[in-house]
């Protein structure tokens, strides 16, 4: 055997700083970029355009209303976005999101409790808005997959994503028991919550922590993309390449339960946005994390904001609405199985 | 010796896979870890990279330093690592996965490329990683390692070649023999022991955990002891250009 055709000696001395350093392949971004952005000024145009009575330029008492939705919607929506691809890269699976791990689910339950508590007399439960019961909620949810999903002190992703669908289920009918145990007169802002609603008054407290939350931990998915994508190999691999993966892990987890709590105090638990977003942004981007960690919660932001406008432009019977999250479900879950299809349940 | 391996023990929950190895390398050397599947290969190499999550005792110093204590940083900058079976759970092209060597190591453009053109991989780089073929993939994932490795460190490969074809496996050998020769210590986990006679200066045969034996390989690939320890007959191959060992087979009858 010899050294002929290999060609020269292949790597040079440890010289960071030296020349450029690596990238991705530069694809047809700026169009992508473009777009990304065209799609969520659309949906913001739409949703101040529509209203329960139909399409007209708002007065501006009016139009403060459909602001305060709109905004809500992009906090949710994008927290919702950014959660998602973060608990995708955490799992490496497609199909892992904020709602199929049951942290919104377990959000929901701990806002449902303190909404009926506060019906019993203790209105300070819910002073906050519930941002204190719903991070509870998440965190306490995120604690019991956490716990079922580890195998040898370490996550495992399998585990824990089958350990959020069980959370999801009972912390979803525990929400339903909670909401028949309240009294009749304050069942129906609880139940219409539930299904998933954006406020045109949003609470000042859960807006403005749910808008720094989301920047805060959007500037750090920013500095650790190169991390996530790295996270996307084998174990071994990923901790040769240089991540610290147990203390990765944890953090992805802590991060993506803080911003899906924010999004159900905020809108109440929707289900797919966290899901659909990451992956039109593959779609537009590719799968280097650099530019999903900022697309995919623009992208949440426009799904929330689009629903919202979809369901208000929605020609029902009589005056009634539907819920958000009905809408999202609708359009999420035909996309949900095409994904299934196409990668079977595993990475990639 | 650069790397000393110091009475490693590893344990997969309560089954002891390396049983007290004690043993060292130079630098500049290759080194093929050889034996019998389950004999604790890849369990001794994983250990050594630092890699083993679960209970170990002993250590494993390069240049001094235990690569198991290394935050995963410093290590990145020491060893770099290739899994017997890559894996890359998300739609990538080549070049993106070569890439992920400077994920958290800053690594230069021209080592990319380096990397590319030592392991012939320039015109797979633009094609999606999960359309290779597994002797593709693994030549991409080794175009990775290269562009992480720093010369005079430390290269771990569990099984590189499995999935190559015969002048996959010379083009990556010819790359290993470059490194070697410029004082980086490979170490590679290898079934074919003509490939691991050919190859490394040193072998280290691991059965059932332990050390059978290590050394140069001349004094280690000895027919009648691979033999024994394989329970497959073995001669050497003289006249050609190096004599190498091989399993003896029965000549086919028509």
């Amino acid at each position: 055997m010899t050294a002929q055709g290999a060609g020269r000696v292949v790597s040079g001395s440890s010289a960071p700083g030296e020349g450029r350093t690596l990238s991705h392949r530069s694809r047809p971004r700026v169009a992508a970029w473009c777009l990304i952005v065209a799609t969520l000024g659309l949906a913001s145009l739409l949703r101040i355009l529509i209203g329960a009575r139909g399409w007209s330029w708002p007065a501006t008492d009016i139009m403060d209303l459909r602001m305060g939705a709109l905004v809500s919607a992009a906090v949710a929506g994008a927290s919702l976005g950014l959660s998602g691809v973060l608990l995708q890269a955490l799992l490496r699976n497609p199909l892992a999101s904020p709602f199929v791990l049951g942290l919104s689910s377990g959000a929901g339950l701990a806002v449902s409790i303190a909404a009926l508590v506060a019906s019993w007399g203790a209105a300070w439960v819910i002073a906050d808005g519930g941002m204190v019961a719903a991070s509870v909620g998440a965190a306490l949810a995120l604690v019991l997959v956490v716990a079922a999903g580890r195998r040898h002190g370490a996550i495992d992703p399998v585990t824990l994503l089958l350990a959020g669908v069980v959370v999801a289920s009972v912390a979803g009918a525990m929400t339903i028991l909670v909401q028949y145990l309240m009294p009749p007169s304050s069942r129906g802002d609880l139940m219409a919550w539930a299904m998933g609603r954006i406020p045109e008054l949003p609470e000042r407290v859960p807006l403005v922590t749910g808008a720094a939350l989301l920047l805060a931990i959007g500037a750090w998915s920013v500095r650790r993309a190169r991390w996530l994508d790295a996270a996307c190999t084998a174990d071994d691999e990923a901790m040769s390449l240089g991540v610290d993966l147990p203390a990765l892990r944890w953090r992805l987890v802590v991060l993506s339960g803080a911003l899906a709590g924010a999004s159900v105090v905020l809108c109440g638990p929707i289900a797919f946005v966290g899901f659909v977003a990451p992956h039109v942004a593959r779609l537009a981007l590719g799968a280097g994390h650099r530019g999903l960690v900022i697309a995919s919660p623009i992208l949440g932001a426009a799904l929330l904001i689009g629903a919202d406008a979809l369901r208000l432009a929605l020609p029902l019977p009589g005056s009634g609405k539907v819920p958000v999250a009905v809408v999202t479900a609708i359009l999420g879950g035909p996309i949900f199985l095409w994904v299934l299809r196409r990668h079977g349940g595993r990475g990639g | 010796m650069n790397l000393v391996i110091d009475s490693m023990c590893v344990w997969h929950g309560a089954r002891e896979a390396v049983r007290g190895v004690s043993v060292g390398a130079a630098a500049g050397r290759i080194v093929a870890v050889i034996g019998r599947n389950g004999s604790g290969k890849s369990s001794l190499v994983r250990a050594i990279a630092g890699l083993h999550a679960g209970p170990r005792s002993g250590a494993a110093l390069w240049q001094g330093r235990d690569l198991a204590r290394m935050t995963a940083v410093d290590r990145a900058r020491s060893v770099a690592y290739v899994a017997q079976r890559p894996l890359v759970a998300a739609d990538f092209t080549a070049r993106e996965v070569i890439a992920l060597a400077g994920s958290v190591v800053p690594r230069t453009a021209d080592r990319l490329e380096r990397a590319i053109d030592a392991l012939a991989v320039r015109e797979l780089v633009d094609r999606p990683f999960a359309a290779l073929s597994g002797g593709e993939q693994q030549r991409v994932v080794l175009a990775r390692a290269l562009a992480q490795h720093d010369l005079g460190g430390l290269l771990v490969l569990d099984e590189p070649f499995n999935a190559m074809d015969l002048a996959e496996q010379h083009r990556v050998a010819g790359a290993l023999q470059c490194l070697a020769g410029a004082g980086s210590l490979v170490l590679v986990v290898l079934h074919d022991l003509a490939l691991a006679d050919a190859l490394a200066h040193d072998v280290w045969w691991m059965e059932a955990g332990r050390l059978r034996a290590s050394g140069p390989r001349n004094g280690v690939l000895r027919e009648s002891d691979l033999a024994e320890g394989f329970g497959v007959a073995f001669e050497r191959l003289d006249g050609t250009l190096r004599p190498i060992v091989a399993p003896r087979c029965e000549p086919a009858t028509d």
